[in-house]
């Protein structure tokens, strides 16, 4: 290959959880002595907090850093996460777990949960929730870390984290910093274009230029590169996500300290509670047409479990994403590449699975189409069948206000319709390539949902029935002892990654 | 109303594995299952699968599959007489000679680069590198020793994958036993004519002496005459002519004395290719030539006796209509260049199974059937087209031809990004692994243009190490595995 075509430059405009989830990884190309990555933020630019709850996908992520687990939670208030509660999401007094890890396990090689849909019609089956091990715990706010001897029931476990957001930028920036990546404070007074459109530098305060071969736009919601320069396009998809505004506050810390994010519905839209190790990080996402933002700023506040630390910010948003995440030399990461409300706190794994793509797909300074038009493909893909699944959220729900209603009479993709379909027969899911969300996972939501297939495979009556009840009471009971014997989430935390300024953990 | 009776038309090696899968699949639930014959024919001329061939070979993925319906894999390698196989050798096609194609992954990444880019950059350094040397199958391929891999975690052995290499129609003979053993009922009147009920589905069939079978559930087995889809299916036969030339295959068996090879040979010839497939004491031999070519091929070391069958590439995009499927060749006929022909009837079978349905009424499995089939045939077709597009071959009228014929976009997509990046685009519906894909592209002669940029960071010495003691460790493993003629005698003595 030819070392002159190499990216000299990468600039990062834009620090935030984006911008330094990429320094931190590309910090990896400065190694071949050749490519300099350099990312400017200003301290006068605020942050908005995008999702303090992650998903198990981060670990790979931390695992690719480098990072020491205990100590990158210790430094970002970071707690444990098992899961997430769907709390009247079917209709008031319903709740569910979507959580992480298996369900049971498949016998014969069927799934698990059609052994629990043919012994739910026996009438003694529970939930399905009772058949995973991180919604058992969690309901116990208990954790441990999974180990990887199959034949113990810890090995079904997964985890991923809450943290601190902020401090999660701080803690990638110290990282970034000691791997060669350099910082710049100022702000971008505008941005300078070559002849063919792309970019070649960005034009700071006092007038010192950054220019480069790549631009990561790590800006945020206003694009600056990506939309304010280039022009790229935004797809709405409104229609289908109807909520259009978040507020958000930080509170004192409630007990129990819980291993899981609630999200609570309400009368037109949803809150969400993330416990830390200082503070509750709780939100109020919210659809507009249907509610006021003092009104929805007043029951966040009035349905908070512990005394707000701040005043509510309110964030408006619209839900859709960048027509084109690549273009040109610029790649956009977090808010500048779309939007999508923190449901099933997918935000930081597309910042993330944005940055692998790049790597694998690294351009020189050709900038061939190639690269670029794959990149796009997998990232629609990606957003595509994420957006699916929160859709299913909205559209399978029983509420009766007119918010509801009208999400649940909305006309969805045909890629969902199909698969709400093929589910409601036989219960039946098949993951495609570059999904993010997998068979597990829906059938959490789709079963917790309410949408409980018409019939089982029949596979299922392989399986003699007075063996299938022994099988299932013996797994559900083997769950409730696993977990009884593991510690509270909060001594696991004081145990292994206590904060250096949490005192209120009990 | 569960699905309780099903009938299977055909008298190959598709109907039997069928029967058989099914039986044993959904003993509680299937209480009939009947195999009444399409045609009679030879038992050596076998086209149930697409393609008339005397031997297959088949993806590591088959082993799950027996382990699925659960067959006994040492009573079957040691009735039926069959061999394993490690991949597929790929001689000729460009200007490299031979370059293998192994099962089973090849190298170890190196922290976060993946070893296809390790290799790259050691390469673009100017060392002369060939994927095979990292890859233990081939290199037990090479050194002639086989055995299975071991249950043990922490032994590169447990790495190993394999195939096996068969003759239908021994296998046809086993699995027919297997399957009455089972309950399956074989019929000997001739299927002549489906009866439909007014809304499309079948009610029964009626046999050349007139009696009648009744069903739930009706699957054609017969090969691409299509025997009874033909009279159930609106008919959409999309060809694959313009991009798999070969439209003959002429087979041969001859006695072999020699250490039979355990993997799959394609070498190229002036007009086309030839597929040699080994067993112990037998080789099997098929000559694909193309008609439009106007040579006929014929095989230099062959028996009397060898026959031509024609070969209609391409498929029926909705083998399942109302309760009527079409399954193996009867819905697919692929070029056997792609080694996928027996895999892909054995995905089919598992896919129905996966989606069996629990009422005659099945719409929504049909539909998620006919969709995973469309998107795992592109794939597919995608594999064997490369094999002809990408030879190296030049001043060879047939092989210019391949060469620059216009292939679909999603191939031309896949080529060019592997061209500029060295990444596999993979689809829904993937059928091939990543590693072979690469395998393929290398064996003819492929070369990305740039390679990870993590890994033009990582010191070179640390990547000639990592080289060396993969090489090492595979080379001191393959030490202590049997000769490959040792283990299958030891099997074939049990």
């Amino acid at each position: 290959m030819n070392r002159n075509d190499q990216i000299r430059h990468v600039v990062i405009a834009g620090g935030g959880t984006a911008g330094w989830m990429a320094a931190a990884a590309l910090s990896r190309l400065t190694g071949n002595g050749m490519t300099k990555v350099t990312l400017v933020e200003s301290d006068e630019i605020g942050t908005v907090g995008v999702g303090e709850a992650t998903i198990p996908p981060i670990k790979s992520f931390n695992g690719l850093l480098g990072i020491d687990e205990n100590d990158f939670l210790a430094r970002t208030e970071g707690t444990f996460k098992l899961g997430i509660e769907f709390d009247g999401w079917l209709h008031e007094g319903h709740a569910y777990m979507h959580p992480f890890g298996s369900f049971g396990h498949d016998m014969n090689g069927t799934r698990f949960h059609q052994f629990w849909l043919k012994f739910r019609e026996s009438g003694g089956a529970g939930v399905l929730g009772d058949y995973s091990l991180c919604n058992v715990a969690a309901k116990l706010n208990r954790f441990i870390r999974p180990v990887p001897d199959r034949s113990s029931v810890l090995s079904t476990l997964d985890y991923a984290f809450h943290f601190d957001a902020g401090l999660y930028a701080r803690y990638l920036r110290h990282y970034s910093e000691q791997h060669g990546v350099k910082r710049v404070e100022g702000k971008i007074q505008h941005v300078e274009q070559r002849e063919d459109g792309f970019i070649a530098s960005l034009v700071l305060e006092g007038d010192l230029r950054l220019s480069g071969d790549l631009f990561i736009d790590c800006t945020g919601f206003r694009g600056l590169l990506i939309e304010q320069t280039l022009k790229t396009g935004y797809e709405e998809w409104t229609r289908y996500l109807p909520c259009d505004r978040a507020v958000a506050v930080p509170s004192e810390r409630a007990e129990p300290l819980r291993p899981y994010t609630r999200t609570i519905a309400g009368t037109a839209g949803w809150q969400w509670r993330i416990p830390l190790q200082h503070r509750m990080g709780n939100g109020h996402v919210y659809c507009s047409r249907f509610i006021s933002d003092d009104e929805a700023a007043a029951t966040l506040l009035k349905s908070l479990d512990g005394k707000p630390l701040a005043d509510p910010r309110i964030i408006p948003f619209t839900t859709g994403r960048r027509k084109l995440a690549w273009n040109k030399n610029c790649v956009a990461l977090g808010l500048s590449a779309g939007f999508m409300e923190p449901l099933e706190s997918t935000s930081i794994h597309l910042i993330q699975s944005g940055i692998s793509k790049l790597m694998a797909l690294f351009p020189n300074r050709n900038f061939s189409s190639i690269e670029r038009d794959e990149y796009n493909r997998l990232s629609t893909l990606q957003w595509e069948t994420t957006r699916d699944f929160l859709i299913a959220h909205y559209k399978l729900n029983r509420r009766r206000e007119p918010f509801w209603r009208e999400c649940a009479g909305m006309e969805i993709p045909e890629t969902l319709a199909r698969r709400l379909k093929l589910f409601s027969a036989t219960g039946r899911y098949f993951r495609g390539e570059y999904e993010l969300f997998d068979e597990v996972n829906w059938t959490a939501v789709l079963i917790g949902q309410g949408l409980i297939p018409e019939s089982y495979d029949p596979l299922v009556d392989i399986v003699d029935e007075a063996d299938l009840q022994q099988t299932m009471n013996g797994i559900r009971s083997a769950f409730v002892r696993a977990a009884e014997h593991m510690p509270s989430h909060a001594d696991f935390i004081r145990q292994h990654c206590l904060s250096k300024n949490s005192t209120t953990i009990k | 109303m569960p699905i309780k009776q099903v009938v299977i038309v055909g008298n190959g090696f598709a109907a039997w594995m069928t029967a058989s899968a099914l039986a044993r699949a959904l003993k509680e639930t299937v209480t009939m299952i009947r195999v009444l014959p399409a045609t009679d024919h030879a038992p050596d001329a076998d086209d149930s699968l697409g393609v008339t061939v005397n031997a297959e070979s088949s993806l590591p993925a088959m082993l799950q599959f027996h382990r699925l319906v659960g067959f006994d894999e040492n009573e079957l390698v040691r009735n039926t007489r069959a061999g394993f196989s490690l991949g597929t050798a790929i001689s000729n096609w460009s200007q490299q000679g031979v370059i293998f194609n192994p099962f089973g992954e090849v190298g170890a990444p190196l922290g976060p680069v993946n070893f296809l880019h390790v290799m790259l950059r050691l390469r673009d350094e100017g060392q002369q590198l060939k994927l095979a040397n990292f890859s233990l199958a081939a290199l037990c391929a090479q050194a002639g020793r086989f055995s299975r891999p071991v249950m043990n975690d922490h032994s590169i052995l447990s790495t190993l994958e394999y195939g096996l290499q068969l003759e239908l129609g021994a296998y046809t003979e086993w699995l027919k036993k297997d399957a009455v053993t089972h309950g399956v009922v074989q019929e000997s009147s001739r299927f002549q004519q489906a009866a439909l009920h007014q809304s499309g589905t079948v009610t029964h069939l009626v046999s050349e002496d007139g009696r009648r079978f009744s069903g739930d559930l009706f699957i054609d087995c017969s090969g691409p005459s299509r025997t009874l889809a033909s009279q159930v299916h609106a008919e959409k036969f999309a060809s694959w002519s313009q991009w798999m030339p070969c439209d003959r295959v002429t087979s041969s068996i001859t006695p072999a004395s020699e250490v039979p090879q355990s993997f799959v040979l394609l070498s190229a010839k002036d007009h086309g290719w030839l597929r040699t497939i080994d067993l112990p004491g037998r080789r099997y031999e098929q000559s694909y030539s193309s008609s439009a070519h106007g040579h006929n091929m014929s095989n230099e070391n062959s028996s009397s006796g060898s026959i031509t069958y024609n070969i209609g590439a391409g498929y029926h995009p909705l083998p399942w209509q109302k309760n009527c499927i079409a399954m193996g060749g009867a819905a697919s006929v692929i070029d056997p260049v792609s080694s996928l022909q027996l895999h892909l009837f054995l995905a089919g079978v598992e896919r129905l199974i996966a989606l069996f349905p629990n009422a005659a009424e099945c719409i929504q499995e049909s539909v998620e059937f006919n969709r995973q089939s469309s998107a795992e045939l592109e794939c597919a077709r995608d594999y064997a087209i490369a094999h002809y597009k990408l030879n190296g071959r030049a001043g060879e009228p047939f092989w210019d031809a391949c060469r620059t014929m216009p292939v679909p976009d999603s191939l031309n997509h896949r080529i060019e990004v592997y061209k500029s990046t060295g990444r596999v685009v993979m689809h829904d519906g993937e059928v091939i692994d990543r590693m072979n894909w690469v395998a393929l592209f290398d064996a003819q002669n492929v070369r990305p243009v740039a390679y990870d940029v993590v890994a033009r960071g990582i010191p070179l010495q640390l990547m000639n190490e990592h080289l060396n003691s993969i090489r090492q460790t595979l080379l001191a493993a393959v030490a202590t595995m049997p000769f490959y003629p040792a283990y299958l005698g030891q099997i074939f003595s049990q």
